[in-house]
Protein backbone atom coordinates (compact mmCIF):
# COMPACT_ATOMS: atom_id res chain seq x y z
CA UNK A 1 0.00 0.00 0.00
CA UNK A 2 0.91 3.50 -0.72
CA UNK A 3 1.34 6.66 1.43
CA UNK A 4 -2.52 7.32 -0.45
CA UNK A 5 -3.98 3.81 0.49
CA UNK A 6 -2.34 4.46 3.82
CA UNK A 7 -3.23 7.45 4.82
CA UNK A 8 -7.20 7.18 3.88
CA UNK A 9 -7.05 3.76 6.61
CA UNK A 10 -5.65 6.04 9.51
CA UNK A 11 -9.29 6.78 10.59
CA UNK A 12 -10.06 3.38 10.75
CA UNK A 13 -6.85 2.35 12.34
CA UNK A 14 -7.01 4.86 15.24
CA UNK A 15 -10.66 3.92 15.64
CA UNK A 16 -9.66 -0.07 15.70
CA UNK A 17 -11.97 -0.64 13.02
CA UNK A 18 -9.26 -2.14 10.72
CA UNK A 19 -9.20 -5.91 10.36
CA UNK A 20 -5.55 -7.12 11.91
CA UNK A 21 -3.77 -7.82 8.24
CA UNK A 22 -4.67 -4.38 7.46
CA UNK A 23 -3.88 -2.97 10.82
CA UNK A 24 -0.35 -4.54 10.59
CA UNK A 25 0.38 -2.99 7.43
CA UNK A 26 -0.70 0.38 8.70
CA UNK A 27 1.79 -0.04 11.46
CA UNK A 28 4.34 -1.13 9.30
CA UNK A 29 4.04 1.44 7.01
CA UNK A 30 4.14 4.32 10.23
CA UNK A 31 7.02 2.79 11.18
CA UNK A 32 9.31 4.09 8.69
CA UNK A 33 6.74 6.95 6.80
CA UNK A 34 7.43 10.05 9.11
CA UNK A 35 4.98 11.90 7.08
CA UNK A 36 1.77 9.58 7.47
CA UNK A 37 2.89 9.22 11.21
CA UNK A 38 2.45 12.73 11.26
CA UNK A 39 -1.00 12.69 9.74
CA UNK A 40 -1.72 9.78 12.05
CA UNK A 41 -0.97 12.18 14.93
CA UNK A 42 -3.09 14.98 13.96
CA UNK A 43 -5.91 12.43 12.82
CA UNK A 44 -5.56 11.13 16.94
CA UNK A 45 -5.47 14.37 18.46
CA UNK A 46 -8.24 15.25 16.76
CA UNK A 47 -10.17 12.11 17.60
CA UNK A 48 -8.85 13.05 21.69
CA UNK A 49 -9.94 16.43 21.23
CA UNK A 50 -14.07 15.39 20.21
CA UNK A 51 -13.45 12.43 22.57
CA UNK A 52 -12.34 14.03 25.93
CA UNK A 53 -13.86 17.49 25.49
CA UNK A 54 -17.11 17.23 23.69
CA UNK A 55 -19.77 17.22 26.07
CA UNK A 56 -22.85 14.35 26.49
CA UNK A 57 -26.20 15.92 26.69
CA UNK A 58 -27.61 13.84 29.67
CA UNK A 59 -31.64 13.63 29.17
CA UNK A 60 -33.47 15.80 31.30
CA UNK A 61 -34.52 14.72 34.75
CA UNK A 62 -38.12 15.16 33.60
CA UNK A 63 -38.40 13.67 30.41
CA UNK A 64 -38.43 10.25 31.64
CA UNK A 65 -41.51 10.42 33.08
CA UNK A 66 -43.14 12.77 30.46
CA UNK A 67 -42.42 10.14 27.78
CA UNK A 68 -43.88 7.21 30.45
CA UNK A 69 -47.14 9.03 30.67
CA UNK A 70 -47.53 10.08 26.93
CA UNK A 71 -46.62 6.44 26.29
CA UNK A 72 -49.70 5.14 28.76
CA UNK A 73 -52.08 8.26 27.15
CA UNK A 74 -51.61 6.82 23.80
CA UNK A 75 -54.87 5.28 22.30
CA UNK A 76 -53.93 1.85 20.86
CA UNK A 77 -55.80 0.31 17.71
CA UNK A 78 -54.66 -3.42 19.08
CA UNK A 79 -55.65 -4.34 21.97
CA UNK A 80 -53.86 -3.41 25.80
CA UNK A 81 -52.53 -6.11 25.82
CA UNK A 82 -49.52 -4.67 23.32
CA UNK A 83 -48.92 -2.48 25.70
CA UNK A 84 -48.43 -4.86 28.29
CA UNK A 85 -46.71 -7.27 26.40
CA UNK A 86 -44.14 -4.27 24.49
CA UNK A 87 -43.57 -3.55 28.56
CA UNK A 88 -42.77 -7.36 29.89
CA UNK A 89 -40.47 -7.73 26.66
CA UNK A 90 -38.60 -4.37 26.53
CA UNK A 91 -38.02 -5.12 30.05
CA UNK A 92 -35.67 -7.51 29.65
CA UNK A 93 -34.21 -6.04 26.37
CA UNK A 94 -33.13 -3.57 28.32
CA UNK A 95 -31.37 -5.78 31.21
CA UNK A 96 -29.44 -7.65 28.43
CA UNK A 97 -28.54 -4.21 26.49
CA UNK A 98 -27.09 -3.36 29.75
CA UNK A 99 -24.77 -5.93 29.89
CA UNK A 100 -24.09 -6.26 26.03
CA UNK A 101 -23.45 -2.20 25.63
CA UNK A 102 -21.53 -1.86 28.56
CA UNK A 103 -19.36 0.40 26.20
CA UNK A 104 -22.07 2.94 25.92
CA UNK A 105 -23.24 2.86 30.15
CA UNK A 106 -19.39 3.28 30.41
CA UNK A 107 -19.15 6.80 29.29
CA UNK A 108 -22.38 6.79 31.04
CA UNK A 109 -24.02 9.76 31.93
CA UNK A 110 -21.33 12.76 31.83
CA UNK A 111 -17.78 12.75 31.31
CA UNK A 112 -16.07 12.12 34.51
CA UNK A 113 -12.56 12.10 35.63
CA UNK A 114 -12.52 8.32 35.04
CA UNK A 115 -13.53 8.79 31.47
CA UNK A 116 -10.58 11.15 31.09
CA UNK A 117 -8.13 9.32 32.82
CA UNK A 118 -9.00 6.15 30.74
CA UNK A 119 -8.44 8.35 27.70
CA UNK A 120 -5.20 9.84 28.76
CA UNK A 121 -3.80 5.81 28.95
CA UNK A 122 -5.60 4.83 25.34
CA UNK A 123 -4.20 7.92 23.99
CA UNK A 124 -0.39 7.36 25.23
CA UNK A 125 -0.76 4.22 24.12
CA UNK A 126 -1.52 5.13 20.49
CA UNK A 127 0.61 7.89 20.67
CA UNK A 128 3.72 5.34 21.41
CA UNK A 129 2.10 3.34 18.14
CA UNK A 130 1.54 5.63 15.71
CA UNK A 131 5.06 7.53 16.26
CA UNK A 132 7.08 4.56 16.79
CA UNK A 133 8.15 5.55 19.81
CA UNK A 134 7.13 2.77 21.88
CA UNK A 135 10.15 1.59 23.74
CA UNK A 136 13.00 4.16 25.03
CA UNK A 137 15.18 0.80 26.21
CA UNK A 138 14.30 -2.40 23.83
CA UNK A 139 15.44 -5.47 25.60
CA UNK A 140 13.70 -8.67 26.10
CA UNK A 141 15.81 -8.64 29.56
CA UNK A 142 14.46 -8.40 32.58
CA UNK A 143 16.82 -7.50 34.68
CA UNK A 144 18.42 -4.60 31.79
CA UNK A 145 14.79 -3.27 31.46
CA UNK A 146 14.33 -2.87 35.35
CA UNK A 147 17.28 -1.27 36.48
CA UNK A 148 16.84 0.85 33.46
CA UNK A 149 14.57 3.05 35.21
CA UNK A 150 16.31 3.11 38.05
CA UNK A 151 17.23 7.12 38.25
CA UNK A 152 14.95 8.10 35.91
CA UNK A 153 11.65 7.50 38.28
CA UNK A 154 11.32 7.42 42.10
CA UNK A 155 9.71 3.83 42.47
CA UNK A 156 10.75 1.15 41.02
CA UNK A 157 8.26 -1.57 38.77
CA UNK A 158 7.81 -4.94 38.77
CA UNK A 159 9.13 -6.68 35.48
CA UNK A 160 8.09 -10.39 35.03
CA UNK A 161 9.60 -12.12 32.58
CA UNK A 162 6.62 -13.84 31.08
CA UNK A 163 7.92 -14.81 27.67
CA UNK A 164 7.04 -18.40 28.64
CA UNK A 165 3.64 -18.20 28.67
CA UNK A 166 3.45 -16.16 25.41
CA UNK A 167 3.85 -12.87 26.44
CA UNK A 168 7.68 -12.08 25.50
CA UNK A 169 9.10 -8.58 27.31
CA UNK A 170 10.08 -6.19 24.14
CA UNK A 171 11.15 -3.43 26.60
CA UNK A 172 10.42 0.07 28.26
CA UNK A 173 10.12 3.46 27.97
CA UNK A 174 8.88 6.58 29.67
CA UNK A 175 5.55 8.05 29.46
CA UNK A 176 3.20 10.51 31.05
CA UNK A 177 -0.51 10.19 32.20
CA UNK A 178 -1.88 13.68 32.94
CA UNK A 179 0.99 15.17 34.35
CA UNK A 180 3.06 12.57 36.65
CA UNK A 181 5.44 10.22 35.07
CA UNK A 182 4.78 6.50 34.17
CA UNK A 183 7.03 3.44 33.77
CA UNK A 184 5.45 1.93 30.88
CA UNK A 185 6.98 -1.72 30.43
CA UNK A 186 6.13 -3.26 26.72
CA UNK A 187 5.26 -6.30 25.98
CA UNK A 188 4.03 -8.50 23.17
CA UNK A 189 1.36 -10.89 21.92
CA UNK A 190 1.51 -11.83 18.54
CA UNK A 191 0.97 -8.95 16.37
CA UNK A 192 -0.26 -7.15 19.33
CA UNK A 193 1.44 -4.69 21.76
CA UNK A 194 0.74 -4.84 25.72
CA UNK A 195 1.51 -1.68 27.51
CA UNK A 196 1.64 -1.68 30.97
CA UNK A 197 1.80 1.64 32.75
CA UNK A 198 3.13 1.74 36.31
CA UNK A 199 2.74 4.29 38.64
CA UNK A 200 2.40 5.20 42.75
CA UNK A 201 -0.56 3.86 43.91
CA UNK A 202 -3.72 5.75 43.54
CA UNK A 203 -1.86 8.32 40.73
CA UNK A 204 -5.06 8.02 38.32
CA UNK A 205 -8.73 6.89 38.91
CA UNK A 206 -9.49 4.61 36.19
CA UNK A 207 -12.20 1.65 36.16
CA UNK A 208 -10.32 -2.00 36.78
CA UNK A 209 -12.48 -3.11 33.75
CA UNK A 210 -12.64 -1.19 30.81
CA UNK A 211 -13.25 -1.18 26.82
CA UNK A 212 -12.38 1.85 24.67
CA UNK A 213 -13.35 0.97 20.99
CA UNK A 214 -11.11 -1.15 19.95
CA UNK A 215 -9.25 -1.08 23.34
CA UNK A 216 -8.69 -2.84 26.32
CA UNK A 217 -7.85 -1.61 30.30
CA UNK A 218 -7.28 -3.48 32.84
CA UNK A 219 -6.34 -2.05 36.64
CA UNK A 220 -4.59 -3.75 39.43
CA UNK A 221 -2.63 -2.43 42.62
CA UNK A 222 0.46 -4.61 43.54
CA UNK A 223 3.21 -3.50 45.85
CA UNK A 224 1.35 -0.09 46.87
CA UNK A 225 2.18 0.54 42.73
CA UNK A 226 -0.65 0.86 40.26
CA UNK A 227 -0.61 -0.83 36.85
CA UNK A 228 -2.69 -0.36 34.12
CA UNK A 229 -2.54 -2.60 31.13
CA UNK A 230 -3.57 -1.30 27.53
CA UNK A 231 -4.08 -3.26 24.39
CA UNK A 232 -6.05 -3.88 21.75
CA UNK A 233 -5.83 -7.29 22.29
CA UNK A 234 -9.23 -9.64 23.41
CA UNK A 235 -10.12 -8.58 26.94
CA UNK A 236 -9.95 -12.59 27.57
CA UNK A 237 -6.42 -12.49 26.80
CA UNK A 238 -5.51 -9.12 28.49
CA UNK A 239 -6.91 -10.40 31.42
CA UNK A 240 -4.78 -14.07 31.13
CA UNK A 241 -2.01 -11.33 30.55
CA UNK A 242 -3.04 -9.50 34.11
CA UNK A 243 -2.97 -12.82 35.93
CA UNK A 244 -0.13 -14.25 34.99
CA UNK A 245 1.85 -10.81 35.38
CA UNK A 246 0.39 -10.52 38.90
CA UNK A 247 1.17 -14.38 39.52
CA UNK A 248 4.23 -14.07 37.92
CA UNK A 249 5.22 -10.47 40.38
CA UNK A 250 4.70 -12.30 43.98
CA UNK B 1 -38.00 1.15 31.40
CA UNK B 2 -36.79 3.50 28.57
CA UNK B 3 -33.86 2.20 27.29
CA UNK B 4 -31.04 4.55 26.09
CA UNK B 5 -32.76 7.33 26.90
CA UNK B 6 -29.79 9.25 27.38
CA UNK B 7 -28.15 8.24 23.63
CA UNK B 8 -31.04 9.43 22.32
CA UNK B 9 -31.90 12.46 23.89
CA UNK B 10 -28.15 13.11 23.25
CA UNK B 11 -28.54 12.94 19.61
CA UNK B 12 -31.34 14.74 19.00
CA UNK B 13 -29.94 17.34 21.25
CA UNK B 14 -26.95 17.79 18.71
CA UNK B 15 -29.12 18.03 15.79
CA UNK B 16 -31.86 20.22 17.16
CA UNK B 17 -29.19 22.12 19.26
CA UNK B 18 -31.69 23.19 21.46
CA UNK B 19 -33.48 21.39 24.52
CA UNK B 20 -37.19 22.51 23.99
CA UNK B 21 -37.00 20.67 20.15
CA UNK B 22 -35.05 17.99 21.30
CA UNK B 23 -37.21 16.74 24.03
CA UNK B 24 -40.57 16.96 21.66
CA UNK B 25 -38.26 14.59 19.24
CA UNK B 26 -37.27 11.94 21.43
CA UNK B 27 -40.57 11.89 23.22
CA UNK B 28 -42.25 11.77 19.30
CA UNK B 29 -39.26 8.80 18.76
CA UNK B 30 -40.21 6.62 21.95
CA UNK B 31 -43.97 6.65 20.66
CA UNK B 32 -42.88 5.54 17.51
CA UNK B 33 -40.26 2.55 19.00
CA UNK B 34 -42.95 1.35 20.96
CA UNK B 35 -45.58 1.20 17.83
CA UNK B 36 -43.02 -0.12 15.66
CA UNK B 37 -41.66 -2.80 18.33
CA UNK B 38 -43.10 -5.56 16.97
CA UNK B 39 -41.71 -5.04 14.24
CA UNK B 40 -38.28 -4.92 15.45
CA UNK B 41 -36.13 -8.38 14.76
CA UNK B 42 -32.62 -7.17 15.57
CA UNK B 43 -30.80 -7.70 18.32
CA UNK B 44 -29.41 -4.35 19.52
CA UNK B 45 -32.06 -1.49 20.57
CA UNK B 46 -29.44 1.16 20.62
CA UNK B 47 -28.88 1.43 16.86
CA UNK B 48 -32.42 0.88 15.99
CA UNK B 49 -33.96 3.36 18.12
CA UNK B 50 -31.48 5.93 17.46
CA UNK B 51 -32.40 5.41 13.37
CA UNK B 52 -35.81 6.26 15.00
CA UNK B 53 -34.47 9.81 16.64
CA UNK B 54 -32.86 10.61 13.88
CA UNK B 55 -35.67 10.25 11.59
CA UNK B 56 -37.79 12.26 13.53
CA UNK B 57 -35.27 15.18 13.68
CA UNK B 58 -34.57 14.96 10.23
CA UNK B 59 -38.07 15.70 9.14
CA UNK B 60 -38.56 18.38 11.93
CA UNK B 61 -35.60 20.14 10.57
CA UNK B 62 -36.88 19.68 6.95
CA UNK B 63 -40.30 20.95 8.25
CA UNK B 64 -38.99 24.32 9.90
CA UNK B 65 -36.11 25.00 6.94
CA UNK B 66 -37.98 23.61 3.78
CA UNK B 67 -35.20 22.30 2.49
CA UNK B 68 -33.41 18.67 3.26
CA UNK B 69 -30.82 18.70 6.08
CA UNK B 70 -29.30 15.05 4.48
CA UNK B 71 -28.92 16.75 1.41
CA UNK B 72 -25.67 17.94 -0.45
CA UNK B 73 -23.03 19.59 1.65
CA UNK B 74 -19.51 21.11 1.10
CA UNK B 75 -17.51 18.11 2.19
CA UNK B 76 -14.29 20.26 1.15
CA UNK B 77 -12.20 22.46 3.31
CA UNK B 78 -11.21 25.76 1.79
CA UNK B 79 -7.97 27.54 1.95
CA UNK B 80 -4.73 25.83 2.47
CA UNK B 81 -4.66 23.03 5.22
CA UNK B 82 -2.34 23.07 7.76
CA UNK B 83 -2.52 19.09 9.23
CA UNK B 84 0.38 18.60 11.17
CA UNK B 85 0.00 17.03 14.16
CA UNK B 86 2.09 19.57 16.61
CA UNK B 87 -1.31 22.27 15.63
CA UNK B 88 -3.88 19.56 16.16
CA UNK B 89 -2.16 18.35 19.73
CA UNK B 90 -1.89 21.88 20.86
CA UNK B 91 -5.31 22.75 19.71
CA UNK B 92 -6.21 19.54 21.91
CA UNK B 93 -4.76 20.58 24.79
CA UNK B 94 -5.76 24.16 24.82
CA UNK B 95 -9.68 24.17 23.39
CA UNK B 96 -12.03 25.34 25.66
CA UNK B 97 -15.18 23.50 25.84
CA UNK B 98 -17.51 26.13 24.79
CA UNK B 99 -15.57 27.20 21.45
CA UNK B 100 -15.41 23.11 20.94
CA UNK B 101 -19.65 22.98 21.72
CA UNK B 102 -19.88 26.55 20.11
CA UNK B 103 -18.03 25.02 16.67
CA UNK B 104 -19.47 21.85 16.30
CA UNK B 105 -22.94 23.31 16.26
CA UNK B 106 -22.20 24.89 13.08
CA UNK B 107 -20.63 21.69 11.32
CA UNK B 108 -23.41 20.46 8.81
CA UNK B 109 -25.67 17.44 10.53
CA UNK B 110 -24.07 15.09 8.17
CA UNK B 111 -21.34 15.78 10.00
CA UNK B 112 -22.31 16.46 13.29
CA UNK B 113 -24.41 13.13 13.63
CA UNK B 114 -21.36 10.95 12.96
CA UNK B 115 -19.14 12.53 15.51
CA UNK B 116 -21.87 12.46 18.00
CA UNK B 117 -22.55 8.63 17.08
CA UNK B 118 -19.22 7.57 17.16
CA UNK B 119 -17.38 9.65 19.45
CA UNK B 120 -19.84 10.44 21.87
CA UNK B 121 -22.18 7.48 21.84
CA UNK B 122 -19.70 4.31 20.82
CA UNK B 123 -21.30 2.95 18.00
CA UNK B 124 -19.45 1.10 15.45
CA UNK B 125 -18.81 2.34 12.02
CA UNK B 126 -21.04 -0.64 10.92
CA UNK B 127 -23.79 0.46 13.08
CA UNK B 128 -23.36 4.11 12.07
CA UNK B 129 -23.86 2.89 8.14
CA UNK B 130 -26.77 1.97 9.59
CA UNK B 131 -28.39 4.50 11.30
CA UNK B 132 -27.49 7.23 8.56
CA UNK B 133 -27.98 5.02 5.65
CA UNK B 134 -24.98 5.72 3.92
CA UNK B 135 -21.77 2.65 2.91
CA UNK B 136 -18.98 2.01 5.24
CA UNK B 137 -16.25 4.08 3.55
CA UNK B 138 -18.93 6.91 3.65
CA UNK B 139 -18.65 6.64 7.42
CA UNK B 140 -15.03 6.36 7.80
CA UNK B 141 -14.27 9.39 5.01
CA UNK B 142 -17.02 11.35 6.73
CA UNK B 143 -15.89 11.11 10.21
CA UNK B 144 -12.32 11.94 9.22
CA UNK B 145 -13.47 15.09 7.05
CA UNK B 146 -15.91 16.06 10.41
CA UNK B 147 -13.06 15.82 12.83
CA UNK B 148 -10.70 17.94 10.53
CA UNK B 149 -13.56 20.37 9.81
CA UNK B 150 -13.83 21.04 13.38
CA UNK B 151 -10.45 21.67 13.65
CA UNK B 152 -9.83 24.30 11.06
CA UNK B 153 -13.07 25.98 12.16
CA UNK B 154 -12.46 25.89 15.57
CA UNK B 155 -9.01 27.57 14.35
CA UNK B 156 -10.46 30.50 12.28
CA UNK B 157 -12.68 31.19 15.56
CA UNK B 158 -9.43 31.55 17.78
CA UNK B 159 -7.77 33.38 14.95
CA UNK B 160 -10.67 35.75 14.40
CA UNK B 161 -10.76 36.31 18.05
CA UNK B 162 -7.38 37.03 18.57
CA UNK B 163 -7.04 39.80 15.42
CA UNK B 164 -10.45 41.85 16.72
CA UNK B 165 -9.62 44.83 18.59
Amino acid sequence: MNCDDIRKLLPAHLDGELDVVRDAEVVAHLDHCPACADLALAHAARRGLVQEKLPRHAAPPDLRASIVASLKNERRPESPKVIRLVFRQVLPLAAGLAIAATIGFEWGVRRTHRDVAVGEFVSAYVRAATTGHTMDVASSDQHTVKPWFRGRLDFSPTVPDLAADGFPLVGGRLDRIGDKPAAVLVYQRRKHVIDVFVSPAGAAAVPADTHRVGFNLLRWTQADQQYVAVSDLAASELADFARLFQAAAH
Amino acid sequence: MLPHLDAAYNLARWLMRNEHDARDCVQDAYLRAFQAYARFRGNDGKPWLLTIVRNVCYSRLRQSRGVEPAGVFDETIHGAVDDSAEQAERLRREAGIELLQRTMETLPEAMREVIVLHDLEQLSYKEIATVVGIPLGTVMSRLARARLRLQQEMLRQLNQEETAP
